[in-house]
């Protein structure tokens, strides 16, 4: 493992927060709004069970195998032609959500930004200055995403006490919604909390493993925080129906809300440039994730000369849906792609790995052992 | 190589990240300050209008001040049936974009809300440039002779609109909902309230307001029944009341206020509305010949007074929506949030059948602090 590949513990919850908020916490109040109405928070707080347990499931999977990547464990468990099949499986998965991330953001920054500049050139640009750094390997990767992650935690956590209009009855009336509709909003809603599965194939890279578990659960409890954060002042300030009603209604809660600072007339420009970076980070760790899932797939050293081939890859794949529908649906399918890797592949990796006895007990049995040879040397 | 290799990205970068194509200088845009909307007189097409800041009158002159002898605004129409189409329209007569990042007010004329105003609003909702903060109004009358008015101080009509509507805690007379408020009711319901402005040359009056029903231009309220409507939606921030006791006439200054509003569905499905209005504010001027003491009775007389005259203002408005079949207040919103099984039920013919028969409960506590500097 190069020195430049490692990650430290306290970045692993960065890297977490990072990936899980993007561009799909822009529009997820609008989903939640138009699927279960002002049970959509119910919704989301559902979906983040989901995505909890799912990190859980993860970070068993990783700690089984603490030094090998997804495409190291995979053969072992199922056999070398299913296992490269699966390695590839996952390889399409993380090419397929990187390019819902971008086309998603291109299409965003298109409508509220960049009018007249092509599609294309917002894709290339983000991918360009994303290939740039994913080829310099994970540790300048995790540093950068320490700075963004300053960059927007503090704005965010400032932003309720800058929401001059919000009115607790928007979240009424609760449990409106049948069971079914909620977990289809649920469901809908996941794609805003995934990004946990990076760790399948960084996870390894983790140098000393002590605390990953609480520290992933961390990082996932805390992306979900904010954007619950975010769902509810949008509630709360705009309405439940005019949230329904708008495609990105973050954007248009910042255009309506009295400006507090009087010579920041466009407010919103700052929300854009938060929005741009965390597009950016998510784009920058899916892309050197994919790299290096392929690079692990096919027993290459570096994963470097696979990021500029991954990044045409999800260029090409970003530019097929046509219209905003088809960008829904394109991201629709993601979510079930999703839920198959963390529900079916991992459990059922798990379970392999505890009959065919590969791998090691969970850390923190070893862990315990350790601290009883430090206390009894 | 590797070098040459990564100034090449770097110069790469800054070509195609730089926005380019977007780039567009000051002088070749046209900032709305104001959009106005009338029926053209044959009643099919519409009247779009703008009002245009010429922004080379507001350059500092050679001696420090502006040059104030040019032309400060443009006022321009057309005519057509589709808002985008005028735009358009617009942008090829003055070869400048139009932005309506900077407008302040939309007018629509009083016979065009009549018609409806739902297709005049889907173009700014659905513009991404659009701030929503901006104040949609009803004229009385020709919405484009507001941009004819020229006050001396303000000479951008739109500008001196938008200020008297956000900046109005001097008076209770209006309505301060901006235009996202405005959707939020309309979009629910097809029912809210717009202010009322009409214009002279010199300057512009806002008060009362305008009752949408369906998306149209229904009736136009009085100042005291926007004043009702104001303590409903909860926006007063300030403004006098005048109430005679014992034939003097006492002001009293507003301060704060606060409104509460909540549903209560009776045994035999009667929905009933307690509204309770909480008010604190001061004595400003008691209209008399000879000095009047201010004792706690008289206080407490005018307080009484005072509580009696928003009561009546709020029986009277709500009477009068009931009586228009309307609800332009969100009682609907407020029933679906506390009662969601009979607002299901119901909603269907909610403002035909259910308004009429809600019954109202007003409860007013206007408190007076002080009564000035004398003793």
């Amino acid at each position: 493992m190069k020195t430049r590949d490692t990650l430290l513990n306290q970045e692993i919850p960065v890297i977490v927060i990072n990936v899980i908020l993007g561009v799909a916490t822009i529009n997820l109040p609008s989903r939640l709004a138009r699927s279960a109405g002002p049970d959509g928070i119910i919704a989301f707080i559902a979906a983040s069970c989901i995505a909890l347990i799912a990190a859980f499931l993860i970070v068993c999977l990783v700690m089984r195998f603490p030094d090998q990547g997804f495409a190291e464990y995979s053969p072992k468990l199922v056999g070398v032609i299913p296992g490269f099949i699966l390695n590839i499986l996952l390889t399409m998965y993380f090419l397929y959500g990187t390019a819902v991330v971008l086309r998603t953001f291109s299409d965003t920054a298109k409508v509220f930004l960049l009018p007249r500049t092509p599609l294309e050139v917002i894709m290339i640009s983000m991918l360009f200055t994303a290939a740039v750094l994913a080829r310099n390997g994970l540790q300048p990767i995790a540093r950068s995403c320490q700075i963004i992650l300053f960059l927007f935690f503090v704005p965010l956590l400032l932003l309720p006490f800058f929401i001059s209009i919000f009115d607790f009855g928007e979240f009424l009336p609760l449990f409106q919604t049948d069971f079914h509709s909620m977990m289809k909003a649920a469901i809908g809603s996941i794609f805003a909390l995934t990004g946990a599965e990076v760790l399948l194939v960084i996870g390894s890279h983790v140098h000393i493993k002590r605390g990953f578990m609480r520290l992933t659960l961390l990082g996932v409890l805390t992306a979900a925080a904010l954007t619950l954060l975010i769902v509810s002042l949008t509630f709360g300030s705009l309405s439940v129906e005019q949230t329904a009603k708008l495609q990105d209604p973050i954007f248009e809660m910042i255009k309506y809300l009295p400006v507090p600072v009087l010579f920041i007339e466009r407010v919103d420009l700052f929300i854009f440039g938060i929005w741009i970076v965390l597009a950016y980070s998510t784009i920058l760790i899916l892309l050197f994730t994919l790299s290096h899932h392929l690079a692990e797939t096919f027993k290459v050293d570096s994963s470097k000369n696979f990021v500029i081939p991954a990044a045409v890859a999800i260029y090409y794949l970003a530019k097929i849906p046509v219209n905003d529908i088809e960008i829904e649906r394109f991201g629709s399918f993601f979510n079930i792609g999703w839920l198959i890797l963390v529900f079916g592949i991992v459990p059922l990796f798990l379970l392999l790995s505890y009959i065919r006895k590969q791998g090691q007990p969970l850390l923190a049995k070893s862990e315990k052992k350790e601290k009883k040879r430090k206390a009894n040397p | 190589m590797n070098y040459r290799f990564r100034l090449l990205i770097i110069i790469l970068l800054a070509v195609i990240s730089a926005g380019c194509w977007d780039s567009k200088d000051i002088d070749k845009r046209s900032f709305v300050m104001g959009v106005a909307f009338d029926l053209e007189k044959t009643g099919q097409d519409l009247v779009m209008t703008l009002e245009l800041p010429v922004l080379k009158s507001f350059e500092t002159g050679t001696d420090g001040g502006s040059s104030n002898t040019k032309k400060t605004k443009a006022v321009i129409s057309t005519t057509g049936t589709s808002i985008a189409k005028m735009a358009a329209g617009f942008e090829a007569r003055l070869w400048r974009e139009l932005s309506f990042g900077h407008t302040k007010v939309i007018i629509i004329g009083e016979e065009l809300a009549r018609e409806g105003i739902g297709e005049i609003i889907d173009f700014f909702d659905r513009n991404p440039k659009v701030e929503r903060r901006l104040k949609l109004v009803i004229a009385q009358g020709e919405a484009r002779d507001i941009f004819k008015t020229a006050a001396v101080r303000e000479p951008i009509a739109s500008t001196y609109l938008y200020q008297m509507l956000e900046v109005v805690t001097p008076t209770t007379r209006v309505i301060t909902h901006n235009f996202q408020d405005s959707l939020r009711y309309l979009e629910h319901n097809g029912d809210t309230i717009l202010p009322r402005v009409r214009g002279t040359d010199e300057e512009l009056i806002v008060a009362g307001s305008a009752l949408i029903k369906d998306y149209k231009f229904n009736a136009w309220l009085g100042e005291n029944e926007t004043r009702a409507v104001a303590f409903i939606f909860n926006t007063v921030l300030g403004g006098v009341i005048t109430a005679n006791v014992d034939n003097i006439n006492y002001s009293y200054a507003i301060r704060k206020t606060t409104t509460k509003i909540r549903p209560q569905l009776g045994d035999n499905n009667q929905l009933v509305f307690t509204i309770d209005i909480n008010a604190k504010g001061d004595i400003t001027e008691v209209f008399s010949e000879v000095p009047v003491n201010i004792t706690e009775d008289l206080i407490k007389k005018i307080q009484a007074k005072l509580n009696q005259i928003i009561a009546d203002d709020m029986h009277h408005t709500l009477k009068k929506f009931q009586e228009l079949k309307t609800d332009p207040i969100g009682l609907s919103i407020l029933t679906k949030r506390r009662y969601p099984k009979f607002w299901n039920q119901n909603k269907a013919h909610w403002k035909e059948v259910i308004v009429p028969e809600i019954k109202f409960e007003v409860k007013t506590n206007f408190i007076i602090r002080h009564a000035g500097i004398l003793s």
